[in-house]
């Protein structure tokens, strides 16, 4: 009976997260961040199990609308409109969903294989971690994020110090003293993470779709034969794999997602093409959306590996997950491994469970999520809206965290507007308390001096990685913006 | 390479959208003030452990770096944004704030099963082009979805959170 409520559990967050994905503008963090209210109620196994269906479905579901539309449902189906619209154009809509959805279940299937054999000797790695090691990890992981994630390093060292400052909020753990509660009883605990993610992923994201709202139905291509043949499925196979491959190592990499890992897997596929076929991608080659969906769909068992081993998401929805964890009681890391070993099996056993069902939902039910897309966008904005508040108020029946939503979705919508991600602000909420107790316990045993950091093998290679990381990008960054300058400069002299 | 758009101060919303980024660096560097001047009053040392400000002040002095940083890059004109708003794309995001605000002071003294319907009518009203939905006959047919839209999702709400869940809605 257990089983069969996980199941169907399960099955609710595919389906959910598959017609969230397909819409554009919906992404799987909004998804994920408007539920994770819902799970607190819930066990933690089916809590983590619904999420990460969710999360699941919705990387599919972003190919739907790429395809079916020409418009990517989410950020990361991008590569696969390259040749999933020009196959729905030539009438070939439903196979061309099928191959999504085969090419999806493979990358996920794959990474979910390297997720469940590198996760418990990879937990056990975090032994050797002390404090300066922690902090020297919360540190790499932010700033990977911030590399990755941020068209601006600068901007992006500015959220993650606003997010590391919001995680000060409230009562010092080691020594008892309030910070920044302005003598309200509401911060005394700490910034309410939850309305606060709401409001940045949730919210923010809300008011930006609104201003790009489309105020007439959009036709989609009609779904006519729905599975592909033979010769189709071979050669997706291969390409699946290596998708899955390359998805789950650039998901495992903090701050990248399924956009980079969707991008890099055509590219190498259409490299790896012989001449002939090599001219065929672009024009609707079937090959091509296997690429781009097993990359994506590979980052989902990929990006769960650095936040189940040490705590450090992979990217916005894993950040969402960690604090759906950690209202669980759950801690990431070697611990859980091995005082929960039954509920981290069970999690994984929950995602293969999402991954077939995604596959079955993907191909059977293609032509009633054809129908979906065409739902009114000024229909959608106020039951996110409706949600939002109600997910805010539900965790601690209080309208302040409400008011706390409403201020971090109109602050997030501000930043994103100026070119502020908001990613390394969530993360620096999330890792805040972790690098601070551990930066101050480290000092506490090195009597004040800094060198602990730097002495220490671990840690310090971590903080080198951190260094060349940022460096790399900055300076990568400045050449981009330095060039975009000329262009202007010289469009406007001529 | 598309050469990025450049804004002439025409009007107002163009205008805000320029200088954005600068408003955006002067609040962060404010903050950054703020949170120095707050942490430099906590102690640094304390029964012998590092006490709290030290975290806050690290915080707060990079915070101030990188803001002067983003300023200086803003007014050199090196600094991007991401897509800049029309007048009535921001009038939505405006509409979508200000209807929110009202709602969320209005929760505890109306309520959420009153009130809830005749915000979900409100944000639609406001998101629906009035001009191109010219026809009386069309009019009608948005008003009775947007009321029958606001009665479905207060009666979803309430049946999941409150009836499922037990949470005590405002």
């Amino acid at each position: 009976m257990y089983y069969l409520q996980l199941l169907i559990t399960i099955a609710i967050g595919v389906l959910g997260g598959i017609f969230v994905g397909s819409i554009p503008g919906l992404t799987a963090t909004m998804a994920i961040a408007l539920l994770v209210p819902m799970t607190f109620y819930m066990e933690a196994v089916n809590a983590i199990a619904l999420l990460m269906a969710i999360y699941i479905g919705a990387m599919f579901g972003g190919s739907i609308s790429a395809i079916l539309l020409g418009i990517p449902g989410t950020p990361a189906a991008t590569a696969t409109r390259i040749d999933g619209f020009p196959m729905s154009k030539k009438g070939r809509a439903g196979e061309a969903i099928s191959i999504a959805a085969m090419a999806s279940f493979i990358g996920g299937l794959v990474s979910l294989l390297v997720l469940s054999t590198v996760a418990r000797p990879l937990a056990k790695l975090s032994l050797n971690f002390q404090s300066p090691e922690y902090f020297a990890l919360a540190v790499t992981g932010l700033t990977l994020c911030i590399s990755l994630s941020s068209e601006n390093v600068l901007k992006g060292l500015v959220t993650a110090s606003l997010g590391l400052f919001l995680a000060t909020i409230g009562l010092d753990e080691l020594v008892g003293l309030e910070r920044f509660t302005f003598g309200r009883l509401d911060l005394f605990d700490g910034l309410p993470f939850i309305p606060a993610m709401i409001g940045f992923f949730g919210f923010a994201e809300l008011l930006i779709q609104a201003e790009q709202i489309l105020d007439q139905r959009r036709v989609a291509q009609e779904i006519t034969r729905v599975l592909p043949g033979l010769k189709d499925f071979r050669a997706i196979l291969r390409t699946s794999i290596r998708g899955g491959l390359i998805g789950t190592v650039v998901g495992a990499i903090p701050g990248t997602g399924g956009n980079i890992a969707a991008f890099l897997s055509y590219d190498i596929t259409r490299r790896l093409a012989k001449d002939q076929g090599r001219d065929k991608f672009g024009e609707g080659h079937p090959q091509g959306v296997a690429a781009a969906e097993s990359g994506n769909s590979g980052v989902t068992g990929g990006a769960v590996i650095p936040l189940f081993t040490f705590g450090i998401p992979g990217d916005s929805v894993t950040a969402v997950l960690l604090g759906s964890l950690l209202i669980h009681g759950l801690r990431p890391g070697r611990a859980l491994f091995e005082q929960q070993s039954t509920l981290v099996s069970l999690i994984f056993a929950s995602m293969l469970a999402s991954n077939v069902l995604m596959l079955f939902g993907g191909i059977f039910l293609s032509r009633f999520y054809a129908k979906v897309l065409s739902l009114r966008d000024h229909y959608l904005v106020p039951i996110i809206a409706v949600l939002s508040f109600v997910g805010a108020y539900s965790i601690r029946s209080s309208l302040f965290d409400v008011g706390l939503m409403l201020g971090c979705g109109v602050t997030g919508y501000v930043l994103t507007k100026t070119g502020y991600s908001t990613v390394p602000l969530v993360l620096g909420i999330i890792l805040g308390p972790t690098a601070e107790m551990n930066f101050r316990r480290s000092l506490l045993v090195s009597g004040g001096s800094l060198t602990i950091f730097f002495t220490r093998p671990i840690s310090l290679v971590l903080l080198i990685v951190a260094m060349a990381f940022l460096a790399s990008s900055l300076i990568q960054k400045t050449r981009d913006s330095s060039k975009r300058s000329k262009v202007r400069d010289q469009a406007e002299a001529a | 390479m598309p050469p990025p758009v450049r804004y002439q101060a025409g009007n107002g919303v163009e205008w805000v959208a320029i200088h954005s980024d600068l408003f955006t660096a002067i609040s962060t560097l404010a903050l950054g003030l703020m949170i120095s001047l707050h942490a430099s009053k906590m102690p640094r040392w304390h029964a012998g452990i590092p006490g709290p400000a030290v975290f806050p002040l690290i915080i707060g002095v990079a915070l101030i770096l990188l803001s002067v940083a983003n300023i200086v890059l803003s007014l050199r004109g090196r600094s991007v944004s991401r897509g800049k708003s029309s007048a009535k794309e921001l009038l939505k995001a405006l509409w979508i704030a200000g209807v929110s605000l009202g709602y969320s002071l209005l929760l505890k003294p109306i309520g959420f099963v009153v009130l809830t319907p005749v915000y979900v009518c409100c944000l639609v009203a406001g998101l629906v082009d009035w001009v191109t939905v010219r026809q009386e006959k069309a009019q009608v047919r948005v008003v009775v979805e947007m009321i029958l839209l606001g009665g479905a999702v207060t009666a979803a709400v309430v049946l999941v959170f409150a009836k499922v869940f037990l949470v005590s809605l405002p």
